[in-house]
């Protein structure tokens, strides 16, 4: 969201541009809000779905699977690939697959030490597991990425 | 034919035709969706032969958009009395063949006839609901409708149980009934519940969802916790219901129903005796505890599939039904969060309002830390089981199987939240904090000025898990009971059960507490 500040004839006036979709845009001007049509044609896929994937926020690690898949086909590929996500936040004490192995729904994948516990991570989906994100010893957040089957 | 006779065949004709609802047009259409009608439904979840029907003449009085014009003898829900195991009950069933099952005035007239009476008779209600929403046509008197149930539904709370069956569309406003009842139970594939439908959802924000994605069985069991029950089709909903209603008493002057028991008062379970890992940090499975003890192993679980790290539900010892309240440490370390807590909580809230003895089986490691939580408001939730516990009168024994540290101590049911009968296995380990978190708050000094930091940390913690992790200094300060062997549990529990039968403590007179909602 841009935000911009004028002064019109000594009035005072802060618009904010929100979403634009299609040349309809959502403008806010001193909190009221308003549909603007834009004049011009949107250019095309400016807004290709970054977050479909799901992993984009985990910088270094995730940047290079998302620049390198072509954004012709989000959709599908949002499909396919899904992360197996820390219950808890903790320590990681083991991840027992490699890239490359084949998973069942509800395997054990790793364990994650928590709350004065050894919790076992277990997948929701079977698949190949193509990326593993964290290594052993890592400290990891609740929801955090832990690796990627597809 | 005399008079009389023609009188009492033109009777017979309209009860006929009362009794086929919307046409048999209609029902065929209902069976074709693979749902039963109100009828049926019924009769299925009544003793056979039990239901004594009210109301069956009633039509509605509305005179909008030519609704004078069309009138069905019942108007569109069927309502009565009949009994579940010989107990008495109050049942209202829409009649989705009836204009939708939509809700006019006289339909909600229908419905509150029945939950006065049984609020006088003090006995259970439970609905099975199966309607579109309010009839347009009624407009506001539709409206009104639904607040005279609510308004009902507010004031049975804690006198009458209350059920609610989701067999079919619930949305609007119609979802609060059911959300101010005791518990829901929602059929999967046939019954979705929410407050405003995916066309509506789209044009706001934009998201494509289906009926079954907003508000199917599996989302409100899993994601929302709306639904304590989803059940596969409509015959399993309802013997749930039955089920249910074995464990609650009529209402809440009324003890829970006692039946008999051949399950031995004194079975030793051999298995718990070893259940505890020897690792503390390995995890072992709560329901193999809970079931090893209980009657027969039967246990009804109520919300099973929503903030699984805690387990609760119905269960009896020696034929007394009791509320029993679990911490898993197998999903989650067993932790307590926002939605475990807010779980727990009405729970023990149900138990108390009904008389039914609580047995809370401990193992927690602490509340759940992190940003997500604490800006959820995990304080006030964890209040909410704090608060109920604390509040609940019913008879409360308490086993501590192993961690019980912290907050979380406190909230699960202890000594000082008047606990009757607080228990512990000698693997609990009844502690303020977790040893590695202690020993760097009392030791970061000494640790920082020693020649080998991380030896001496180790050596601390071993000492204070030596001293700390187990239940003798709280049986020190009689802060449990009892330290007891685990293979004996039931017995021990049943025995406190026993003699706190007639236990009696009354709260301060009051308009109602404050619990931090």
């Amino acid at each position: 969201m841009k935000e911009y500040k004028y002064k019109i004839n000594g009035m005072k006036f802060t618009v904010s541009v929100g979403d634009i979709v299609d040349n309809e845009a959502q403008v806010e001007v001193n909190g009221v809000s308003y549909k603007v049509e834009l004049d011009r044609k949107p250019k095309a896929s400016q807004k290709p779905a970054l977050s479909q994937s799901g992993h984009t926020n985990h910088g270094n690690v995730a940047a290079a699977p998302v620049a390198s898949k072509p954004v012709a086909k989000p959709a599908v590929s949002a499909g396919a690939a899904e992360a197996v996500k820390s219950p808890l936040p903790g320590t990681v004490m083991s991840i027992d697959v490699n890239v490359g192995d084949t998973v069942n729904a509800g395997d054990k994948v790793g364990v994650l030490e928590a709350m004065k516990m050894e919790n076992d991570i277990r997948t929701t989906r079977g698949g190949k597991v193509t990326k593993i994100l964290v290594s052993v010893g890592d400290a990891i957040l609740e929801g955090t990425d832990i690796m990627i089957i597809e | 034919m005399s008079k009389q006779e023609e009188k009492i065949s033109q009777l017979i004709e309209k009860r006929a035709e009362a009794r086929l609802g919307g046409g048999q047009k209609a029902i065929d259409k209902q069976h074709d969706r693979g749902k039963f009608t109100a009828r049926e439904r019924i009769a299925m979840l009544l003793d056979e032969g039990s239901f004594e029907e009210l109301d069956m003449f009633v039509t509605h009085r509305c005179t909008n958009f030519g609704q004078d014009k069309k009138h069905i003898l019942g108007d569109g829900v069927v309502t009565g009395f009949g009994t579940i195991e010989g107990r008495l009950v109050y049942v209202f069933a829409q009649d989705f063949t009836v204009f939708g099952g939509s809700l006019s005035e006289t339909m909600s007239l229908k419905i509150c006839k029945i939950m006065d009476l049984a609020m006088k008779m003090g006995a259970p209600v439970i609905g099975l609901n199966d309607s579109g929403g309010a009839r347009i046509q009624e407009g506001i008197n539709a409206l009104a409708g639904y607040s005279e149930i609510f308004q009902r539904n507010i004031m049975a709370s804690g006198v009458i149980p209350q059920i609610s069956a989701i067999m079919g569309p619930c949305a609007g406003g119609a979802v609060y009934s059911p959300a101010l009842t005791d518990f829901t139970i929602m059929t999967k594939g046939l019954s979705y519940m929410f407050l405003t439908g995916p066309s509506v959802v789209k044009t706001v924000t934009g998201e494509d969802v289906t009926q079954e994605q907003l508000g199917g069985a599996s989302v409100h069991a899993v994601k929302s916790g709306v639904t304590h029950f989803a059940a596969e089709n409509e015959e399993e909903t309802l013997a749930l219901v039955r089920k249910l209603i074995s464990y609650i008493p009529q209402n809440n002057l009324e003890e829970t129903p006692l039946i008999d028991c051949k399950d031995p008062i004194d079975r030793l379970e051999d298995k718990l005796n070893d259940i505890i890992p020897d690792n503390p940090k390995r995890s072992y499975d709560m329901y193999e505890v809970i079931s090893a003890i209980v009657d027969d192993r039967e246990f009804l679980e109520v919300s099973k599939d929503y903030a699984k790290n805690i387990i609760i539900g119905f269960a009896r010892f020696n034929g007394q039904a009791v509320g029993i309240v679990a911490n898993q440490p197998k999903v989650l370390a067993g932790v307590l969060d926002s939605n475990a807590s807010r779980k727990g909580a009405r729970f023990v809230r149900f138990c108390d309002a009904f008389n039914i003895p609580l047995v809370t089986l401990v193992d927690v490691p602490g509340f759940l830390p992190g940003t997500g939580q604490e800006y959820n408001g995990v304080i006030l939730h964890g209040a909410k089981l704090l608060y109920a516990y604390g509040e609940a009168t019913v008879p409360k024994v308490t086993v501590t199987l192993r961690k019980s540290y912290g907050g979380s101590h406190i909230v699960m049911s202890c000594k000082q939240l008047r606990g009757d009968m607080n228990y512990a296995w000698p693997s609990a380990e009844i502690a303020v904090m977790g040893a590695e978190g202690a020993v760097g708050v009392l030791y970061a000094k000494e640790a920082k000025n020693s020649d080998n930091p991380a030896e001496f940390i180790k050596m601390k913690e071993e000492e204070y898990r030596d001293l700390f992790a187990n239940p003798y200094q709280a049986a020190k300060y009689g802060y449990i009971d009892d330290v007891i062997e685990p293979r004996n549990t039931r017995f021990r529990v049943i025995k406190a059960l026993n003699m706190l039968a007639t236990k009696k403590v009354t709260n301060p007179a009051k308009k109602h507490g404050n619990i931090p909602l």
